[in-house]
């Protein structure tokens, strides 16, 4: 395979990967089909923007948008199921299951951690010892200025975070059972590790409890654009928006076979930071996954991070030598 | 096969005329048993061979045994059609209504399904007793320290609009009020791990018909040479 040259990179020598927002599908069908997946992203965002900034202080809080968040992905997950991006990527009824093990995990054991060493322990230190007078001058900013401040540090953070991961080999062991998906649909984002989601969920989730609207609208950011990463959907993306924001085009080449692909779109939510700093590929491929396409059981996901650690520690000290390398750095 | 293999569910040889007696009330949960009439003037071999192609799957290891095929996956394929079932045994039948492909297909996720309302109620337990173990800790804490957090109490402070957003028409942020800001402090509730539950509770509910209508319509489709 020969690939394409994109920077000072081969995409596409190991396995295929379609380079170029040129190249990619359109939304095929009728009119009305055609406006409503070019419009359906823009319109929900604006919508989600609209409604946090100008909703009454008793319906701007956690439970409304923990509501709104499950309404919407089962929305997307119709969506799915009536305009697939691939139909080698339709959820089966074996794929929701694994997937909301997952995003169950989430709710209840990692909640539990959380209040003791994740982002609830932290979050309660900062609501214990600092002082939020302090921080007048940001909560005086204008409401989007803020929501759009929180949304791009934080996941600039995200974005170092995860291109740790991919290039330093112990965070790479609890990142790698996630980048055993075979297929993208839209609860993929929980499947991984639970280090690794407790790693990544050092986030802004406790914060919800005591916050102003700024943060709301910050959640904006991740629900009607973040959420997108692993759709099964195809959508005419506007071009501002795939300039600005993360796609399933840009996860897909992410998380495709091909070695190098890997190698970037690091960014949750803005793809810019990626463009930024030299690691964005435009394009999308469908054969996601590693060893082939393997897919990964979740007791190995479960066990993949300490298994392989033992396993390189005991090649290191020199009694397993003999033993093949199953976990290839950085991949 | 040694003897100690064979104690286990998932080692044993699986036999569709020959359900494990001990486990016969309860393998109902892992395990589908059914048939699917072959069409007329079709032989053993040919139905067989009709249905092989379902087999061929990464990951899959099968082989033709007198009137049937055996099989166990490995890792199945998200897509594999029998990806929910690792392991199965299909054979020809003559019976009395006319030739049937049997089969007998064991799955250890519908079981795994089965097992996650109970693993989510532990949790939802376990997360009662961790608030009950949070609480206790509070209250020794907050007795050991008295008075000493009264002077420590601090006002929150209020929130403004920026001149912008007060034009646009921004809700102003509230005062909190009295006492609202510890009920503010989000309660360990069991309530997450009861809903799924509910759902996982639900979800095999729905595999446990969806999935063997699934496979009788696949290996339907292709005795009768479809697709």
């Amino acid at each position: 395979m020969a690939g394409v040259r994109v920077g000072n990179r081969i995409i596409g020598a190991d396995a295929p990967v379609t380079v170029g927002w040129e190249n990619l599908p359109k939304v095929e069908g009728g009119a009305f089909k055609r406006a409503f997946f070019t419009w359906f992203q823009p319109v929900t965002f604006f919508g989600f923007l609209l409604f946090w900034y100008y909703a009454p202080n008793e319906w701007a809080v956690a439970s409304t948008g923990i509501a709104i968040g499950i309404v919407f992905k089962l929305v997307l997950l119709g969506l799915e199921w009536v305009n697939p991006r691939h139909r080698s990527w339709q959820l089966t009824w074996k794929e929701l299951v694994t997937d909301l093990f997952y995003v169950g995990l989430g709710y209840t054991v990692l909640r539990i951690v959380d209040q003791f060493i994740g982002s609830d322990a932290i979050i309660g230190m900062v609501q214990n010892n600092f002082d939020l007078a302090k921080v007048a001058w940001f909560t005086g900013l204008p409401l989007l200025l803020q929501a759009f401040l929180i949304s791009f540090i934080f996941d600039f953070g995200q974005y170092w975070m995860h291109r740790g991961m991919h290039n330093w080999y112990p965070l790479w062991l609890t990142h790698a059972p996630h980048h055993y998906i075979t297929q993208l649909n839209i609860n993929k984002g929980a499947v991984g590790n639970p280090v690794e989601l407790f790693l990544i969920g050092l986030g802004i989730g406790g914060f919800f409890d005591f916050l102003p609207r700024a943060f709301l609208l910050a959640g904006t950011f991740g629900l009607a654009v973040s959420t997108y990463q692993h759709i099964n959907t195809r959508f005419n993306t506007p071009r501002w928006w795939r300039f600005l924001f993360n796609t399933t085009e840009h996860h897909s080449v992410h998380h495709s076979q091909d070695y190098e692909a890997t190698r970037s779109n690091y960014a949750g939510t803005w793809i810019v930071i990626d463009r930024m700093f030299g690691t964005c590929v435009d394009g999308e491929a469908e054969l996601l996954g590693m060893e082939g396409g393997r897919r990964m059981h979740i007791r190995e996901v479960m066990h993949y991070p300490f298994t392989e650690a033992w396993k390189t520690i005991k090649a290191k000290l020199g009694r397993g030598a003999s033993m093949p390398e199953t976990a290839v750095p950085a991949e | 096969m040694s003897g100690t293999a064979i104690a286990s569910p998932w080692t044993q040889p699986v036999s569709p005329e020959k359900p494990r007696v001990n486990l016969r009330f309860i393998d109902w949960i892992w395990t589908v048993r059914d048939e699917v009439p072959v069409p007329e003037g079709l032989s053993t071999a040919e139905a067989l061979e009709r249905v092989a192609p379902v087999l061929d799957e990464p990951d899959t290891q099968y082989q033709r045994d007198g009137e049937g095929l055996r099989y166990t996956k490995g890792s199945p394929a998200a897509q594999d059609p029998l990806s929910v079932f690792e392991k199965g045994s299909l054979r020809v039948e003559d019976t009395a209504g006319g030739m049937v492909l049997r089969y007998r297909l064991v799955s250890r996720f519908m079981l795994f399904c089965f097992i996650l309302p109970l693993v989510f109620v532990g949790f939802g337990q376990l997360t009662l007793a961790v608030a009950e173990y949070q609480k206790a800790q509070a209250e020794a804490k907050e007795k050991a320290e008295g008075a000493k957090k009264d002077e420590k109490k601090k006002d929150e402070p209020v929130l403004t609009l920026n001149p912008v957003d007060k034009f646009l028409g921004a809700p102003a942020p509230e005062k909190p009020k009295d006492g609202e800001s510890k009920s503010r402090k989000r309660k360990p509730s069991a309530t997450a791990a009861y809903v799924f539950a509910g759902i996982f509770a639900f979800l095999y509910l729905v595999g446990r018909f969806l999935e063997p209508w699934l496979v009788r319509r696949t290996f339907r489709r292709k005795l009768a040479g479809e697709g």
